[in-house]
Order: C-alpha cells, then structure tokens, then sequence
C-alpha cells in the first residue's frame, strides 16, 4: 500500500498550523472590534457610568430600574411598530416590484434605474430633501391636497402622522434595495424550471407562487434577516428628521435613539448599555426564530 | 580643616549650587503642553490662531495643542475623551452642560494668580456687573471659568416686512406679549388655501433648549421659576407655568400664527419668511446683514402683569480647567485663559462674541455700537440658564410636556402633574451628592 507522504499526520498538523496563522488576522481584529465590545458592554450594562467618572458595578440594578423606565418601555414599542411598518410592506412591495422589473417590457432598465435612484444618497441627505418635500404645505401637501382638502398637514409634528410619514420615507428608500435583491433570486432561477412549468400547464401566477416564490427562500431569509436588524437599530432616519430626534413625544424614539441620549446626551452610559443588551437580545431571537423558521432543504435548486 | 580638606569642600558646594541653579532654571523652563479645545465658531477661529501666536511668543515655555471640535459632535467627543483620559486641558464649555461637568468634579476653580489677577475678586471687579454678571460661571462661591462668550438675547425686526404691513418697527414693536400677538397678526401673511405664508413672529420649537431658554424666561417674568437650580427642585405645575403653556398653545392652535410644524424660525427670518425673532444674540447681527435684510433691534417682551423685568435667558461659553490635568498645567491652562479673555474688543469686533471686560463695555466704542447696548442690557436683566446636572434629560422632559399639550391636544392637568413627577425624580437623581 502506497502511503502519500503529504497525508501524514505531522503535515495535517503542519497544515492546521498555517490555516491557524492565516486565519489569526481575523481572529485578532474580530476580538479587538467586535468580541471586546461586546463584552465591555455587557460590563458597563452592569455599572453606574457617566462617562466623566470611572464606572460603578450595580449587578442587574441598571436593567431592573429599565422595567419602571416610560422612556424604554415607550421605545420599546416605537420600535416594534418602526419594524413591522418598516418590514412587511418593504418586503412584499420590493418583491412584486422586482417580478415586475424581471418580465421583459420597453424602457424596463431605465425604468429599473430610476427605482433604484432613493438608494444612492446617504439617508441624511434623503432627510433633508423630504423635510423640504414634508413641509406643512410644501409639494406633498399639494400633491394630496384633492384628496385631503386640508391646506397645511402636520407631518411630521402630529404624535399621530409622525411614525407613519418617518416609514413612508424609510420604505422610500428601502423598497428599490430589497427589489433589487430579490431580482438577483429571481435571476439565480434556472430558466428550465420555468419552461418545466409552463410546459406542465403552469400560469404565470401559478409558476410564480409554486416554483419561482418556493425557490426564493433562501433569498427570503436573508432580505427578512437584513431587514429587520436593520429596523430594530433604527437611528439616522429618527434623529435627522424629527422634531426634537425622536419627537414629537417621543413618539419616533427608537431604542436605537433612545441609547444615544441615555449614553451621550444624558450621560447615562450604564443604562444606555443596558438597553444595547436588551435590543440585542431581542434581535438574535428575532434571527433566531428567523433563521430556524425558515431552516430546511425541501424546496431547493440542488 | 585642612587647607586640601577647605578645597575640596568648596570645590564641593561650588558644584551643588552650580547643579541646584541648573536644575532651578531647568525646573522652571520645562515646557508644558496645554490641549485646548474650543466649540465651532469659524468667524472666531482666525483670531484664536492670531492670539495663540502672541502667547507662544510670550509664554514660549507653554505649548499649546489647539483643537476645534464641531458642535455637534462636541458632548460626545468630549464625554469620551474625558471617559478614556484623553481629555483636553482647558475646553471651552457652555453653560447648558457645565453643571453636569461640576457635579462629576471635572473642573477646578479659577487660578486668579495664573490667569494674572491678584485674586477671585480682581477677576469679578474686571468685569461689567462684577459677580452678578459672572454669577453663570460660580459655583457655590467659587468661580470655576473665564467666559469667551456671554450671550443675551434680544427681538429683531425684518423693516422690509413690517414697512409692507403698514408698520414701523421703532414705534410699533410690541412691549408686551400681549401685543406680540396683535403685531403677529398683522404681519402674517395667508395665501389663498389659507396656508401659513409669512408669520409675524414664532418661537424656536424645533429645539427642547428653547424650553429653558425662552418658555422658563416667560414663566420667570410672572414671579416663578421652573427649575430650582439651587435645591433641584421643579415647579411646573403653577399658575404662571401654565399662562405661558397656554399662549404657546393658543399661539399654535387657537390664533395659529406659527408652530412646531414650521420651518425654525433664524431660517425663516433669513429667508424673509419671519418678520420678529427673538432668538438670536448679537452674534447674529452679521448673518442678517448678509441676508441682506435691514433690521431694528428691540428687547424681549414682557407680560403685561411682569413682576421681573427679565428677557429670554442668558447663557454663555466658557474656558473651563479640567480636573485631569496635572497641576503645573492647570496652573498654564489658567495662564492661557487669562491671557485669551484679554481682547474682548477683537473678539466682538471679528467673532460677534461678547466678553464683558468693565473697561470694554465703558468704552466710547462699545457705547457707540448701534446693537450691543440693548445686549448689554438684556444681559444685566435676564437670569442665566439654570446650571444643573441633568440639563438635557430635563429640558427634554419639559419639550414633551409641551408637545403632548401642544402638539398632542393631552389634557394640561394630567400632562403637567405628570411633569413635575418626572423632572423631580431627573433632578433627585442627578442632585450632586445624592
């Protein structure tokens, strides 16, 4: 029997040893700016931290007093509701939108660019540009006011209409990104499983719900993963375009918002850690819950 | 002693003194690095450097690492660095957060020697007003900074627009708030969709200092006070706390002559949108010029039933020393500061910032200058901003307050009962000592 000298085991191990040198640059930067963050954090979550004097350890007194907090709790709800006006609809636009960018029509890629346009600008500029289009009786007024009869809305500055107009823009700029992941799914679909279906009889609607949709899970997960992390740390959109960011009564405070001013504003760091553990805990369930919800090979090209 | 032993012993002490005065000079030319951060304010950047450059002349032996720090950036950079030890020496805080940098200890009193005064009370006597004007950088008796800037505000009229209404800003400008709302009405202008096009006058909504800045003013002009900055305690649940709710909310709802929901009114003034803000200190008399608007300059209005004579309230800037710091440069900070706070005809000349030196203030140019005695005399009226750890997180509280009334249409009873409730608990918990 020939024995390869490259299978021994001193080269397996020498082997493992450069995979170990290759892969340490990771490791390390991962420790320095990810791991050591993290754990801070969860120190500090623990501690009476003002910023301007050295941190007090408190145990869990931090995250009881959260429980009796108005502030928190109200976030806590702000954000609920920022996640799902800020999901489901993005999810279920940007998915029909990007069926209708796949089906060949004239003037589709540049139809197709100008969707795309909200999501070149940075959000802060996106927030200056709607708080001049959302001024009471600027051009969005007008453009509902045969609708509305009202001459001036508030809408930005009603408790009410506030939340709902911060979503409206943030889905304005959000809808034409996740479209265009979901045309990359719909892209990865091979041709034959189409023409399998319509050779079998298949609609389109039927060919779009029993292969084309199944076949879009993986993509499914990773736009509603994305999407909602990205909605629970909400902050640029509450902090440049609200009245008094994250008013009027608080009502756009996001958890997100709401450690900014506990951390920096108030110098409240200790509790600001606190609600970082909280809003974290809270998104690796949501992924969790995700990511085992949607687990599974059943419907899969290979 | 030998004739050999009385050498070697003079030998010997010609060496000690020799090594002593060298180490003396050496002792006392050490070079001391002060780092110095100072907020944005580009007109006064260039004369900082200009300034920085006579010091290193005269002072060669105290270096100094000139840091601007944009405003918006400024509390957390500074919380931060101070957090990790990497503070400045000698920064240039504002009144809104120096009760929170106090009651932490990040400060120490004025050296009045190292700035170059005899003592606390030269320092006082060097300025207009002596300790009252000083008052917003003193705490419980010692004074703890060097203004750079000290700002009062007062109303100014777009003439353009009040000629246009049929009025004239040196006779018609209102004395009472009272009047302000019939002036107000005269100079909005409603288009045909009975859309807001131009407004006469209207608060600062859009930014919660404004509660303390303005509302607390208008509430201290009837005899109370919002905030106890001495005990930390709040009274907001009064007679006169809530006249001033309700001609803010009539202002917005029931004569809707502005509101939260417009555009802030320095932009809207600016613009020509605006024709009376009364927001704005001097430091704004060159942004109106290069509006290109002609402007007249009034005091604040009053209550008609006023039992204090006070406009909005003063605040300031100011060179603060940081605890951190070691003590020889603690000692050069305050050399640095006393120095800086020495050209207060510069400063107002190329930055519009007001430093109320006695000598400048009495002097023919000061009392010459069409703006600055309105100022000045607002500023002797107004009370300061209260000084308290927790300001924001209190006037964030109070701007809720005012929306859920305003903007919420929530009951005042129940809103205000709730306010006091949730300001007392913020000023129980960052009451120094407590």
């Amino acid at each position: 029997m020939i024995t390869r000298k490259t299978s021994t085991p001193s080269f397996i191990a020498r082997r493992q040893r450069w995979g170990f040198y290759f892969v340490l640059p990771t490791v390390i930067f991962f420790a320095i700016f990810f791991l050591y963050p993290i754990l801070s954090g969860l120190y500090y979550s623990m501690t009476e931290f003002t910023l301007l004097k050295p941190p007090v350890f408190v145990g869990f007194g931090n995250f009881e007093a959260l429980l009796k907090d108005r502030l928190f709790l109200k976030s806590i709800s702000v954000t609920l509701g920022y996640v799902a006006g800020s999901t489901f609809p993005v999810w279920v636009i940007s998915l029909f939108a990007a069926v209708v960018f796949s089906q060949k029509f004239p003037g589709r890629e540049i139809l197709k660019a100008l969707f795309f346009a909200p999501v070149l600008p940075s959000l802060v500029v996106v927030a200056a540009v709607w708080l001049v289009l959302l001024n009471p009786s600027g051009l969005i007024t007008t453009v509902v006011r045969p609708f509305t009869g009202l001459a001036e809305i508030n809408w930005l500055n009603d408790p009410k209409l506030s939340p709902i107009t911060v979503i409206l823009v943030h889905n304005w700029t959000a809808i034409p990104f996740y479209m265009l992941i979901w045309l990359a799914g719909l892209t990865g679909i091979p041709e034959d499983l189409r023409d399998a279906a319509r050779v079998d009889g298949a609609n389109f609607l039927q060919t779009l719900f029993r292969v084309e949709l199944p076949l879009l899970r993986p993509t499914a997960v990773f736009v509603a993963s994305i999407s909602m992390i990205n909605a629970f740390q909400a902050f640029t959109l509450q902090y440049t375009i609200t009245p008094g960011k994250g008013g009027p009564v608080d009502v756009n405070t996001t958890m997100g918002l709401l450690i900014w001013k506990y951390g920096f504003q108030y110098f409240r760091m200790g509790d600001a850690a606190a609600i970082s553990v909280v809003l974290f805990a809270m998104i690796l369930v949501v992924t969790a819950f995700q990511l085992t919800f949607t687990r599974g090979d059943k419907y899969s090209i290979q | 002693m030998s004739k050999g032993n009385a050498k070697f012993f003079f030998l010997l002490m010609a060496l000690a003194a020799m090594f002593l005065v060298s180490f003396g000079v050496a002792a006392q030319s050490e070079p001391v690095t002060v780092k110095l951060w100072m907020h944005e304010h580009p007109p006064r950047v260039p004369l900082d450097n200009e300034k920085l450059a006579l010091f290193a002349e005269e002072y060669p032996n105290i270096n100094v690492e000139y840091t601007v720090v944009p405003n918006t950036e400024w509390a957390t950079t500074l919380s931060t660095a101070m957090a990790s030890g990497a503070g400045p020496d000698l920064f240039n805080v504002d009144s809104f957060s120096i009760g929170d940098y106090f009651a932490q200890g990040n400060l120490v009193p004025v050296d009045a020697v190292a700035a170059g005064f005899a003592d606390q009370q030269a320092i006082y006597d060097s300025y207009a007003g002596g300790e009252a004007m000083l008052g917003g950088a003193t705490f419980n008796g010692e004074l703890y900074a060097l203004p750079t800037e000290w700002s009062a505000y007062a109303c100014y009229t777009n003439n353009a627009l009040w000629e246009a209404a049929g009025l004239d800003p040196n006779t018609d400008f209102p004395a009472t708030w009272e009047d302000m709302k019939t002036v107000a009405e005269q100079l909005t202008v409603r288009d045909s969709s009975g859309a807001l096009v131009q407004r006469g006058y209207d608060f600062r909504w859009g930014f919660n200092l404004f509660t303390i800045l303005s509302f607390n003013p208008m509430v201290q002009q009837l005899g109370s006070t919002v905030i106890d900055e001495v005990n930390y305690t709040a009274n907001i649940d009064t007679p006169e706390y809530r006249q001033v709710m309700q001609y803010w909310y009539d202002w917005a709802n029931t004569w809707k002559l502005g509101g939260p929901q417009y555009a802030e009114d320095r932009g809207a003034f600016l613009a020509g949108d605006l024709a009376i803000t009364c927001d704005v200190g001097s430091w704004w008399a060159p942004q109106a010029e290069d509006a290109g608007i002609e402007y007249t300059i009034h005091p604040v209005p009053r209550w008609a039933n006023a039992v204090s004579d006070n406009g909005f309230a003063s605040y300031g800037y100011m060179y603060t020393v940081s605890s951190q710091a070691a003590p020889e440069v603690q000692a050069a900070a305050w050399t640095l500061a006393g120095f800086m706070t020495s050209f207060p005809d510069e400063y107002l000349a190329a930055a519009g910032l007001l430093q109320p030196k006695k000598d400048f203030v009495e002097s023919e140019a000061f009392l010459e200058n069409p703006v600055m005695p309105v100022f000045l005399e607002e500023l002797s009226k107004d009370t300061f901003n209260p000084r308290i750890a927790g300001f924001t997180e209190v006037m964030d509280a109070l701007a809720r307050a005012r929306d859920r009334i305003i903007s919420g249409g929530e009951d005042m009873d129940t809103v205000l009962a709730e306010a006091q409730s949730e300001v007392s608990d913020i000023l129980a918990r960052n009451k120094p000592g407590d």
